[in-house]
């Protein structure tokens, strides 16, 4: 297992590793953008930019003679200065460097020009996270029990209108449920807040710091709550009609008993892969409710800096989204095994 | 009894029946007969006409395709049928952001009007007022005007103008600043008997205004020009009580330097506080009779310039009105009336000229009377009636025109703005701010997105198919290789793959395609990979080799067909996940991922959703036909695999 575990994950590692350097040759391909702010603060960060290794300094006088080649050129009222790109692959070689030895992703050219862009993540992240969990935690026993009810009352009317909800909330998009969410609860009700409060607002009335939770957290989880639903019903229904609960029944257990011993343990080996899924999926939607919630997290950020073109924000980003994704995989794969004994990988081969 | 026994007897006879008789049970069925393969006598059925018996059973299903397919025709017919244009922006302000109209005007509801709540009204005329930012047009207001009076204390142009009573307010912009508050000069006589008034409103004043410390004073102009307070007439106090103070008492016998003077109130600072008095009414009278031109009693007027005029003496100092008496109306309010109706508006010679070479009027120009419209005018021409003709020139370039009713529906068609000449129209979802038709510019989107969709669909499925036969077909080492680099394909997350190629390849259709479809067809090659290595071991397989099929053969005859089911699922489920991914994107960063020439479903949800607080119609209609199409395409899939491998029935519904 151990050793499965470890060739797994430098098989991720690796994968990371050749991802995000496509995506930053791809980057580094797009059209330059030179930061935002005064001369002094642009000459401080081309020179950083110089000793990390990506570009080069030009002799203004050759330059300006159109001897020299020269991407960027700025004047601070007095002198003009001059630097060049060095070629992708020099870049892309110092980029590796630079964050194995100095851990320096760059800095924000456009969102607070200056700062470390591993630093607006991290202290982005933590909203995310926590509001991702939140919902997770939230749904996990809505859409198992709704899933668990369907599947016991089937094809009776209480299956038949989950059925249908569930059906609802897996085809309509999340921004559509949260523009109704916002309509209704918002704007024609007033109950709560139209958008994510600030630092300072929250802290001024906690009550509404609460309350701003709510629309989010169903945004995020009617969609997760209706697959949990769907997937937990399909899979109940299936086990429920096995030989084995037949037996069970047989046997003289009390319908409760073989559901909660039998059925429902066996139907969990498919759903709790989904459920460390799920967290990914939900990670990467609320994107949009970030977006339109205005709620200072890692997907508001991406989109703002995608805008901007604040391309060291982007890249950091993508590493995070990235990283989850393949570490979600392999946790995905590696809880088939813990939760259904018969297929733990490299217990015998 | 009876009951019982009845039942014994049926019993009995049951038994008799059951009872075993060889004669009468048995019977050699091909005693004497030649046996030999005879004809089936039921119908013979293909797999899709099996598939399609399974499918028409599923009611869902077959509603969810009928839904499916009228939104589809809707989004083919509807671009072309619906002549309104939705490429330029409408000119005429009143006909942007327009409601739904579904029913004629009068019916309630979805008729193209909407309550109008609390317009400041007029007193004089009780019609609402016309100001910059609302114009309510008299004859498109379809209801009475319910009026209700309201005390608001905002410093608007309209409460202003159109208020009355309340106090007047005033305060320094920093804490501990001195404040005066004074009237226009007026001349003063000790002879005559001159009384001053105040009165405040003094609830407001101690709790709102924060107790200010007043004294009602007497201004002088210095030998400088500058005002300055020449007499104290009270000491300064925090009593709020209505006073009068006859200035010839007060005074007394002091020496008046002056005959002109301003009087008012000065409100001294205050450390760390910003306070305010609130003053309803200063009444300067002369021997008995009111000095109209320095006094007030009306703190809306004053301050509207309705009356006479006070000025604040201190640099930096504030006015506000409080609590002022305003009328205010609301009303039922036909938009569509307003943005259709007639108007006066003055056109030029080339507009007048077109119009009579179309032969919709006959005019001479400098001859009003001459005007006069065609039959066919009747119906077409945007100018009704002449009022007036003008003149302009612009250096030595002058130009006529000429000034008359306009009715508007007629112009916007001269305009081509709308296709047909008549004040009847329903905008089904209304206009968006360009004042053009969402219900054209929504199923436009969604032809765009379809196309996309079935695009998408079928490369990806070609694709996915391809590459799944080959790596599953053949395993080893060119699985290993293949599975990996879809893997790293996947690893980059999927609004990072599009905005890459979006910025690097230009934002349009293709680019969308292209990006859509370089990750989509991982998971239908997932799908036949899994599909051939169930099936490449199998005997046929192995027969068909055997006989030397190549590997061409073994994939696309012998083992591909058998997921065909599989793939026509996939392929109609794939259609809502791109339309889904398309609108998510471009409603993530319409500015940078929206592909713009034909606008895109996901471009019109996100500029809908812009104003979702005031025009929230838009999306709410743009989101149900989303929601529809979505819910309809996911049925209809789901109807498909059931349809197509029975024993999944029911399983993900």
């Amino acid at each position: 297992m151990a050793k499965y575990v470890a060739k797994r994950i430098l098989l991720i590692c690796l994968t990371a590793f050749i991802v995000l350097s496509l995506t930053y040759i791809l980057i580094q391909y797009l059209p330059l953008v030179e930061p935002m702010g005064s001369a002094t603060d642009r000459i401080a960060f081309w020179n950083d930019q110089v000793s990390l290794g990506y570009y080069t300094v030009v002799d203004p006088i050759r330059a300006q003679a159109g001897l020299e080649h020269y991407d960027i050129s700025f004047n601070d009222g007095t002198n003009w200065y001059f630097y060049a790109a060095r070629p992708v692959w020099d870049r892309y070689i110092a980029w590796i460097v630079n964050i194995f030895t100095k851990w320096n992703w760059g800095v924000s050219t456009n969102l607070s020009v200056g700062r470390s862009a591993i630093d607006i993540i991290m202290q982005r992240l933590p909203v995310s996270i926590e509001l991702n969990i939140i919902s997770i935690v939230v749904s996990i026993p809505l859409g198992l029990g709704l899933g668990i009810l369907a599947a016991l009352k089937k094809n009776t009317w209480v299956d038949d209108i989950i059925s249908t909800v569930v059906m609802i909330f897996i085809s309509v998009p999340s921004f559509v449920v949260i523009s109704f969410l916002l309509i209704i609860f918002s704007y024609n009700l007033g109950w709560l807040p139209g958008v994510w409060p600030s630092n300072s607002q929250a802290q001024a009335d906690p009550g509404m710091a609460a309350l701003a939770y709510i629309i989010p957290v169903g945004a995020l989880s009617f969609g997760s709550i209706a697959g949990f639903a769907r997937y937990t019903r399909a899979e109940l229904c299936e086990v429920m009609s096995s030989e084995f609960l037949l037996l069970a029944r047989t046997k003289g257990l009390t319908k409760t008993q073989s559901v909660i011993r039998h059925a429902m343990r066996n139907s969990m080996v498919p759903i709790v892969p989904m459920i460390i899924g799920q967290f990914i999926s939900i990670l990467s939607g609320s994107m949009i409710l970030e977006q339109l919630y205005g709620i200072p997290g890692i997907g508001s950020l991406f989109v703002k800096a995608l805008e901007g073109s604040d391309y060291s924000v982007v890249m950091v980003d993508m590493a995070i989204y990235t990283l989850i994704g393949l570490g979600a995989t392999l946790l995905v794969d590696l809880s088939y095994g813990i939760v259904d004994p018969r297929i733990r990988m490299g217990a015998k081969k | 009894m009876d009951w019982f026994k009845r039942k014994k007897a049926k019993a009995a006879s049951q038994e008799e029946r059951l009872a075993f008789s060889e004669a009468q049970d048995f019977s050699f069925v091909q005693l004497d007969k030649s046996i030999h393969d005879v004809k089936f006598e039921t119908k013979p059925t293909t797999f899709f006409k099996d598939a399609f018996r399974r499918f028409c059973k599923s009611k869902s299903s077959v509603t969810a395709a009928i839904i499916l397919g009228v939104l589809i025709l809707l989004a083919v017919i509807v671009p072309i049928a619906d002549g309104n244009d939705i490429s330029r922006s409408n000119n005429i302000t009143e006909s942007h952001y327009l409601p739904p109209k579904w029913f004629p005007s009068g019916t309630g509801w979805m008729d193209g009007t909407e309550w109008v709540s609390n317009v400041t009204l007029d007193p004089a005329t009780m019609r609402p007022v016309q100001s910059d930012g609302a114009i309510y047009r008299d004859e498109a207001i379809v209801s009475d005007i319910e009026v209700r009076e309201d005390y608001l204390s905002q410093k608007s142009e309209n409460i202003l103008q159109y208020g009355e009573g309340g106090s007047v307010t005033f305060f320094p912009t920093r804490e501990g600043y001195d404040v005066d508050y004074m009237s226009d000069p007026f001349t003063y006589l000790p002879t005559n008997e001159v009384v001053i008034s105040f009165s405040f409103d003094k609830e407001a004043t101690e709790t709102l205004g924060g107790n200010p410390l007043w004294t009602p004073v007497l201004y002088v102009q210095g030998e400088d020009g500058q005002w300055a307070i020449g007499h104290e007439l009270q000491e300064a106090g925090r009593s709020y009580e209505d006073c009068s103070f006859a200035l010839g008492e007060v005074l007394g016998d002091a020496v008046l330097e002056a005959t002109e003077f301003r009087f008012g109130v000065h409100v001294a600072g205050e450390e760390g506080k910003r306070t305010s008095l609130y003053l309803k009414s200063a009444v300067l009278s002369n021997n008995g009779v009111a000095n109209d031109s320095v006094s007030f009693t009306d703190a809306t007027a004053l301050l509207g310039g309705r009356s006479s005029n006070w000025t604040l003496l201190s640099q930096g100092a504030q006015t506000g009105i409080y609590r002022s008496k305003v009328l205010l109306g609301s009303f039922r309010y036909d938009k569509y009336k307003a943005a259709f109706g007639e108007d006066t508006a003055t056109f030029t010679s080339t507009e007048i000229d077109t119009f009579v070479k179309r032969g919709w009027m006959t005019y001479t120009w400098g001859d009003l009377s001459s005007f006069s419209l065609t039959e066919e005018g009747e119906k077409y021409c945007p100018i009704r009636t002449a009022d007036r003709e003008s003149t302009s020139s612009w250096g030595d370039v002058s130009s006529r025109s000429l000034t008359g009713t306009r009715s508007r529906y007629r112009y916007m068609y001269y305009q081509g703005y709308i296709s047909e000449c008549t004040d009847q129209i329903y905008y089904l979802f209304g206009t968006n701010a360009q004042g053009q038709d969402f219900f054209k510019i929504v199923f436009s989107g969604l032809l765009t997105s379809l196309e996309l969709g079935f695009l998408c669909a079928i490369i990806n499925i070609t694709v996915g198919v391809v590459w799944g036969s080959i790596s599953g077909y053949f395993g080893g080492w060119v699985d290993l290789l293949m599975e990996r680099v879809a893997e790293i394909l996947g690893g980059v997350p999927f609004i990072v793959m599009m905005t890459l190629i979006v910025l690097l390849l230009g934002s349009n259709f293709w680019t969308f395609l292209l990006g859509l479809c370089l990750t989509g067809w991982m998971g239908m090659a997932a799908t036949t990979r899994s599909q051939f290595y169930r099936f490449k071991g199998r005997e046929y397989v192995l027969a068909s080799r055997t006989l030397g099929a190549s590997d061409a053969r073994l994939i696309f005859r012998h083992i591909l067909p058998n997921g065909i089911g599989i793939i026509i699922t996939s392929g109609v489920l794939m259609i809502p996940s791109v339309i889904f991914s398309e609108a998510t994107i471009s409603y993530l960063l319409p500015g940078v991922l929206a592909f713009q020439g034909s606008q895109s479903f996901g471009v019109t949800l996100s500029t809908a959703q812009q104003s979702i607080t005031t025009y929230p119609y838009m999306i709410i209609s743009a989101s149900i036909v989303m929601a529809v199409i979505m819910i309809c395409f996911n049925l209809f899939g789901n109807g498909l695999r059931d349809a197509f491998n029975p024993s999944m029935k029911g399983a993900q519904d």
